[in-house]
């Protein structure tokens, strides 16, 4: 083998992949990089054997083959090269590594141990989607998912297209976070429906960063292979059936409070400071009033409350929330405003009118 | 030699051969799973895709080797993903995580803990269950279901009004079944709704063996509310369908609905006939005692007082939900203002929750219903005919006057044919007495009302 590759896109290809190397595993194979070249190029690939990561970075290949080297000794060469070229050669296991004023010799492994990547079957439902549509959905929704070890289904963001629309939706059993993406923005021949474990929601959203491509992610039964025309990510799906969360969301509210985002979001911050172990905050509506009261903390502690303007539609209530879950809902928006529904005993949802898409439930903690 | 034994001695041979981190990697946690001696496939369970994609392209001709070695009869081997051990996944950072949230006082989101395989609820159990007159037949056929499975009352229909807990018997049935048998009785309950919406997407998406399937895979299957069912026939065909395939392997099937069968007017006569087959039970309005019984496990010890608690009984008498409605409005009050509930305040919550849907009803209303419902002109109600047939309809009129639209009895009687108020009274006082003792009455009213509240 040897390919003649530009520094900066080998760092960058190595720095995709190399997440995905194993730490822990017996088998020194799994610590390595696999590196191969194609027609298109040269393609790294890392597995840590629950994903495998792949990048092909455009070079000038003089001549085809394959290799693997320890990614702690490769990958901390190529970040700091300082040249702009370098040659890529492999002898008999030994990966050299030349630029005009460098020399690198790197013995690596026999590339026929690296682990076989498992194949997508051919029945495989390929939905197809804009970068930037997928990240802006997980980035929404991912916040509400918490790794548990009692409910590996929720575990995970399910992906789910009904109805000729793809639902996110994420959960820890506290709060949930639901993101529509209509159907003008992804292509799927097909229902469907799969549990993106949340360590590879992490790794979409590092490994996929040009919004203008186009991802296309092939599920089967097993699991699941995104790939843009340079990067891949093949990953298992989370077995289980996802819990039918649609019931979950309230169709109606009590009351409802319209306020300004950016003001709540500082209140929250502001007022968690005094707020006790559970991260409760209160918040309180008067009858006919006209403020979101915002309150924590007790007299040896110290207390404090604050009060935002808001248009408020509906009775007096008073609930206690963990200001980081209250956070999260607001976060997840970008417009000016939010509207807080708020359910006595129930849960409460946080919409808000510019992104009719997105919707946050979260119930209270009893007081 | 067992299945484990037969792998025991396989790997012990493969160990040998490979390197043990290749072994420790793609072999260590293997099984094997199956072994069908009619065509001589043996099927062996891998950790993950990976194990799997290597162990099938480099030691397939190892592992069948050797196990032909100890079973001739073998002729190949298959090999599948186990399913997802839930600790694979976890990384140090969500472990930190886990660590810091404080759980404890923080609700969770009940729905979610509906079992998705089976859509009960596990919020409903017999223990929140209270048993009274009103509901021990409904429920004592119901615990001898729970005994025999699909032999003592298939099916088993249960009916009563709104808000009875006809629900709550229902999710309580199938949370014990799978208690009691451990999982190993595949229950699945599901709304009528929901069983239209389904059939309907199949035959919108051609898929109708994946419903098929769904609900014939099952050992009880529960469907609430089956009343909607009627007057979509091709929905009541594939119930019936799904019915008899049940019913004839002896798979338990139980029904609730508002009404009897005979009383769903739609309802096409086969699925009529089957559902009578089994076992009628209904439940019918809580008698004082069960609903003070029902407040009382409902309210958290030492919130309400004894007489607030016997108040709200006397008053809310015809649906356990507005009693519960009631109470948590109550509860709710007293902690918000943190004060001990006045009678007047009582008065009000009750009102308001109770009769926020008689607002717009009007006498007329009630008349037009009636009159349809027993199928009479309207003007013999109102004029002073004494014909058989018009009595007890014109005296079910008077008592919906009064207890819908709190009437006074001469206004009553004035409408009703210019009676007297005495009359009213009498069959205001008749038609509430008659409706403890006789449940076709009951029925009647309580059909009625809902027509009224409606506006059908």
């Amino acid at each position: 083998m040897k390919i003649l590759i530009l520094k900066n896109n080998l760092a960058e290809g190595v720095g995709v992949v190399e997440r995905a190397v194993g730490t822990t595993e017996k088998l020194p194979s799994l610590q390595h990089l696999h590196l191969r070249t194609t027609d298109a190029g040269l393609t790294v690939t890392a597995t840590n054997l629950e994903l495998a990561i792949q990048a092909t970075i455009t070079g000038k290949i003089l001549e085809h083959g394959e290799c693997s080297v320890p990614a702690s000794v490769f990958s901390p060469i190529v970040r700091n090269l300082t040249s702009e070229r370098v040659t890529l050669e492999s002898v008999h296991k030994v990966l050299s590594l030349v630029t005009d004023n460098y020399e690198a010799k790197i013995p690596g492994g026999d590339p026929k141990d690296f682990p076989l990547l498992p194949k997508v079957s051919e029945g495989a439902i390929v939905v197809s989607i804009g970068v930037g549509t997928i990240r802006r959905a997980l980035l929404s929704v991912v916040g509400a998912a918490q790794y548990s070890e009692v409910r590996p289904e929720i575990s995970g963001v399910l992906f789910c297209v009904r109805e000729g629309r793809l639902f996110l939706v994420a959960t820890d059993s506290f709060r949930l976070a639901e993101y529509v993406v209509p159907e003008t923005a992804f292509e799927s021949p097909s229902d469907v429906q799969v549990i993106i474990p949340l360590r590879t929601t992490e790794e979409i959203l590092r490994v996929f960063g040009d919004d203008e491509e186009q991802l296309s992610i092939s599920i089967d039964e097993h699991q699941v292979l995104y790939a843009t025309p340079t990067r891949r990510i093949i990953s298992r799906s989370v077995d289980g059936v996802y819990p039918e969360y649609r019931a979950i969301i309230p169709t109606e509210v009590g009351t409802e409070a319209l306020v300004a985002r950016q003001e709540f979001i500082a209140a929250t911050k502001l007022v968690s400071s005094l707020a006790g172990r559970a991260n409760d905050i209160m918040v309180t509506v008067e009858e006919k009033g006209k403020y979101l009261e915002l309150s924590s903390g007790e007299s040896s502690r110290g207390e404090n409350r604050y009060r935002i303007p808001a248009k408020i539609h509906g009775d007096a209530f008073s609930v206690v929330f963990n200001w980081k879950f209250l956070f999260e809902g607001l976060r997840i928006y970008h417009g000016a405003e939010v509207i807080l529904g708020v359910k006595k005993g129930g849960p409460t949802l946080i919409t808000s009118a510019s992104e009719p898409f997105i919707r946050y439930v979260v119930m209270p903690i009893r007081s | 030699m067992t299945n484990t034994e037969l792998w025991k001695n396989v790997l012990g041979e493969i160990e040998l051969q490979i390197s043990r981190p290749n072994f420790l990697t793609w072999l260590k946690q293997s099984e094997l799973v199956d072994r069908n001696d009619r065509d001589g496939v043996v099927l062996v369970s891998l950790p993950n895709n990976f194990a799997k994609e290597w162990v099938r392209n480099r030691y397939h001709k190892l592992i069948l080797g050797s196990l032909r070695s100890i079973d001739s009869s073998i002729k190949n081997v298959d090999y599948v993903v186990a399913s997802f051990a839930a600790t694979s996944a976890a990384t140090h950072k969500q472990a930190l995580l886990r660590k810091a949230l404080p759980l404890k006082p923080q609700q969770p989101l009940i729905e979610l803990r509906i079992d998705p395989v089976t859509n009960l609820n596990p919020k409903y159990t017999f223990g929140s269950y209270v048993v009274g007159s009103s509901n021990e037949l409904a429920h004592a056929a119901m615990q001898a279901v729970i005994e025999n499975v699909g032999t003592r009352y298939n099916p088993l229909f249960i009916y009563g009004g709104v808000g009875l807990g006809k629900t709550h018997l229902l999710h309580a049935a199938g949370n014990t079944i799978m208690e009691r048998y451990h999982g190993s009785v595949r229950v699945f309950y599901v709304t009528s709704e929901k069983f239209i919406n389904d059939v309907v997407w199949a035959i919108r998406n051609r898929r109708m063996e994946d419903v098929k399937r769904r609900y014939r895979d099952v050992d009880v299957l529960i469907v609430d509310d089956i009343q909607f069912i009627a007057g979509k026939p091709t929905t009541e065909l594939e119930f019936f369908y799904t019915f008899n395939t049940l019913h004839e392997h002896s798979k338990q099937i139980i029904i609730s609905s508002d009404r009897s069968p005979a009383a769903i007017p739609t309802l096409e006569e086969r699925l009529r006939s089957r559902f009578e087959g089994g076992m009628i039970a209904d439940i019918s309005y809580p008698d004082y005692e069960m609903r003070l019984a029902i407040l009382n496990t409902k309210t958290p010890p030492n919130t309400l007082q004894e007489k607030t608690i016997e108040y709200i009984a006397t008053k809310v008498q015809k649906n356990i939900r507005e009693l519960e409605g009631v109470l948590n409005k109550v509860l709710f009050y007293q902690q918000y203002k943190n004060e001990h509930i006045t009678m007047k305040k009582l008065d009000e919550i009750i009102s308001e929750t109770i009769q926020i849907t008689s607002k717009n009803i009007t006498a007329g209303d009630i008349i037009r219903t009636v009159a349809d419902f027993f199928e009479v002109p309207q003007v013999e109600l109102t004029e002073r005919s004494r014909k058989q047939e018009i009595v007890e309809p014109r005296q079910i009129t008077m008592y919906l006057l009064r207890d819908v639209l709190k009437l006074s009895y001469p206004h009553i009687g004035e409408k009703l044919g210019k009676r007297d108020h005495t009359t009213a009274i009498h069959a205001f006082e008749k038609i509430s007495r008659e409706m403890t003792q006789n449940p076709t009455l009951n029925q009647k009213v309580a059909l009625i009302k809902e027509r009224v509240y409606k506006g059908v």
